[in-house]
């Protein structure tokens, strides 16, 4: 074709300019642009693979797992332990195998404050205090900044009894840890305990003396998990006992003290007074009476009064008394019987209580 | 015929834009191909299809505590004075004002009000991101650095941000920030780093009374599930037709 050459120039500066294009385009877009729409995939598995900064509960619970525990008792179940102490990084690798540095314990009273303190916008069945309040009503002076929340309350339990009541009540918390009891949380009986000591003109806890207390978990119909293995038949263990069943004056309580239900001095010095008094008057004060005279199953329990055991052979007082014996309460005089009887001048196989009075020896 | 004898410089032109032009046609061809044949998808073993994340925030039960502010900023190395969540406060007065305040995001809790005017009620409601199904965040980004993924979560790209901050404008809930030192938009990400591998959000874990859940649409054992099919929910503006994923259960009519 006679003069193309113009047609020729404007062909390739088509394609310089498509290919240019073209090649610019593939060159600048990013590669994994379009898999899933207009943006660039990769940048999927770029966010995924980020660090972990905060690990999880589980992974706690697997060298603390005491501390998980305690937790799950009390109502701080629900809060994340990196909430209070900080992110696990710092503490653990990833598997929580390799441990690289300590953890923050904040014991601060702002840190719980942020939560309890009390505000108008928090739900009213959130616990909350007024800080002055509540150091008023626990007997701290308000110009006290050392004295610490944590002090009173285990702050993986908050309202763990033998921290918390114990603080003010310890002799209480004491006598329940001995007995059948110690399983039994103080709020069980001494419910509701709202505005105890969290507001000053505290009120004073309830004390249910009631037989229909004690029957909750103790009556042979009370069912759920909180009920007793010990069940008892009210009307049967009554005329046992020796109380009219209509008489409602005579309560559970006056034999049984409710914080160690078989305390011996209340409980069978009731009926055995003599005996408890004696005991209580001499060294035998220490020993409780189930020691000599278990077992005492069904003994006041059911209507056919068992009786318990009482073994006056040898044999009760030389299973603590004869030399090498193993002893109930360390330091109690041991002797060897044989040598004791025949200086006495006695027969050897004289019983003890012969001369000596089980209750009070000396 | 006539012999047509050319010269060497035209020798030379013809064979050089000859081999110049064949060697660009072949480089533009092989990578536009390429190209346009479709990258292979990416090989992991999380599926991405297979989940659609949301949220529920009960605003029932919220202390404003503010546990869950300070884990986001700690487990997303968020900057200070920027929230990817935080926690608004509202009290209603009687004579129907409605005061809002969010003092550094909720962070360190809150302190008592002091104001006049008699207080009718008074709540808490964390925010976040809400991971719309009709973004406009994602809508006007000129570069395609803010998208959705497959499983739901709204992220933005920082290697492919530029920074112009319309995202951060079209935003209606205010979740977007531009981020001080990297220049590029910022915000919540539903701790995709975290979730994609069945843990909980950093906020959501840190909640002590359990009143953020994340969860997976998808799994009907899921509690986020039981919650949108059973509870009374409500999501944030929902005028804007923006469709957000996270729903409220509790929500004032008074909260913005």
């Amino acid at each position: 074709m006679e003069h193309a050459k113009h047609l020729l120039r404007a062909a390739i500066l088509l394609v310089l300019t498509a290919g240019g294009f073209l090649y610019f385009r593939t060159a600048m877009v990013p590669e994994s642009f379009g898999t899933f729409g207009y943006y660039r995939a990769d940048a999927l598995e770029e966010h995924r693979s980020r660090e972990l900064v905060y690990r999880t509960t589980e992974l706690c619970n697997n060298c603390h797992p005491e501390i998980m525990v305690m937790r799950k008792e009390g109502r701080h179940f629900t809060i994340h332990c990196e909430d209070c102490h900080g992110p696990g990084s710092r503490h653990t690798d990833w598997k929580g195998e390799e441990v690289i540095g300590a953890m923050t314990i904040n014991r601060s009273r702002e840190n719980c404050l942020t939560c309890h303190r009390r505000l108008t916008a928090r739900p009213a069945d959130f616990p909350q205090i007024d800080e002055l309040e509540h150091l008023d009503a626990v007997g701290v002076e308000r110009e006290d900044t050392e004295t610490l929340c944590v002090e009173c309350h285990n702050p993986h339990h908050p309202t763990q009894d033998d921290t918390l009541c114990g603080n003010c009540h310890p002799g209480k918390v004491a006598l329940k840890s001995q007995g059948g009891h110690r399983i039994v949380i103080c709020r069980t009986c001494h419910y509701p305990i709202k505005r105890h000591r969290l507001v000053s003109g505290m009120e004073k806890l309830p004390k249910p003396v009631s037989r229909e207390n004690c029957a909750r978990c103790h009556d042979v119909e009370s069912k759920g998990p909180d009920a007793s293995r010990l069940k008892i038949d009210v009307v049967g263990h009554l005329v046992a006992g020796g109380v009219e069943p209509t008489d409602r004056t005579r309560l559970c309580v006056h034999c049984h003290d409710p914080h160690r239900p078989m305390e011996e001095s209340k409980l069978c010095g009731t009926c055995h007074g003599e005996q408890a008094r004696t005991r209580n008057r001499g060294v035998h004060r220490a020993l409780a009476c189930g020691e000599c005279h278990a077992p005492f199953r069904g003994h006041i329990r059911f209507k056919d009064k068992r009786k318990p055991r009482v073994d006056r052979s040898q044999k009760t007082c030389t299973r603590c008394h004869e030399a090498g014996a193993k002893p109930y309460v360390r330091g109690i005089k041991q002797i060897d019987v044989a040598g004791h009887l025949a200086e006495a001048g006695l027969e050897p196989d004289t019983a003890c209580v012969e001369c000596h009075s089980p209750h009070d020896p000396l | 015929m006539k012999e047509k004898r050319i010269s060497r410089r035209e020798f030379i032109q013809q064979v050089g834009a000859a081999a110049g032009s064949t060697a660009i046609l072949f480089l533009v061809a092989e990578e536009t191909l390429a190209d346009l044949a479709g990258t292979p998808k990416p090989v992991v073993e999380y599926d991405w299809t297979k989940h659609h994340y949301g949220y529920a925030i009960d605003t029932r039960k919220c202390i404003g505590c503010g546990r869950c502010v300070l884990a986001c900023k700690t487990e997303n190395k968020v900057p200070d004075g920027y929230y990817r969540t935080w926690v608004e406060r509202y009290h209603v007065l009687k004579n129907g004002a409605v005061e809002i305040d969010t003092p550094e995001g909720g962070a360190f809790g809150f302190k008592e009000r002091e104001g006049d005017g008699k207080v009718i009620k008074a709540f808490f409601v964390p925010k976040l991101c809400n991971h719309c199904v009709n973004t406009p965040c994602t809508q006007v980004c000129p570069v395609g650095a803010s998208f959705r993924t497959p499983d739901g979560v709204v992220l933005v790209d920082s290697e492919h941000c530029i920074g112009c901050g319309y995202c951060i404008q079209a935003c209606p809930y205010g979740s977007r920030f531009l981020h001080p030192e990297l220049k590029i938009a910022s915000k919540c990400t539903f701790c995709y780093h975290r979730i994609t591998k069945g843990l909980f959000t950093a906020c959501a874990q840190a909640c002590p009374r359990g009143a953020r859940i994340v969860g997976d649409f998808r799994d009907e054992n899921s509690q986020l599930y039981k919650i949108v099919s059973n509870e009374r929910v409500r999501m944030l503006k929902p005028e804007l037709n923006t469709e957000p994923q996270v729903y409220y259960i509790g929500l004032d009519g008074v909260v913005v």
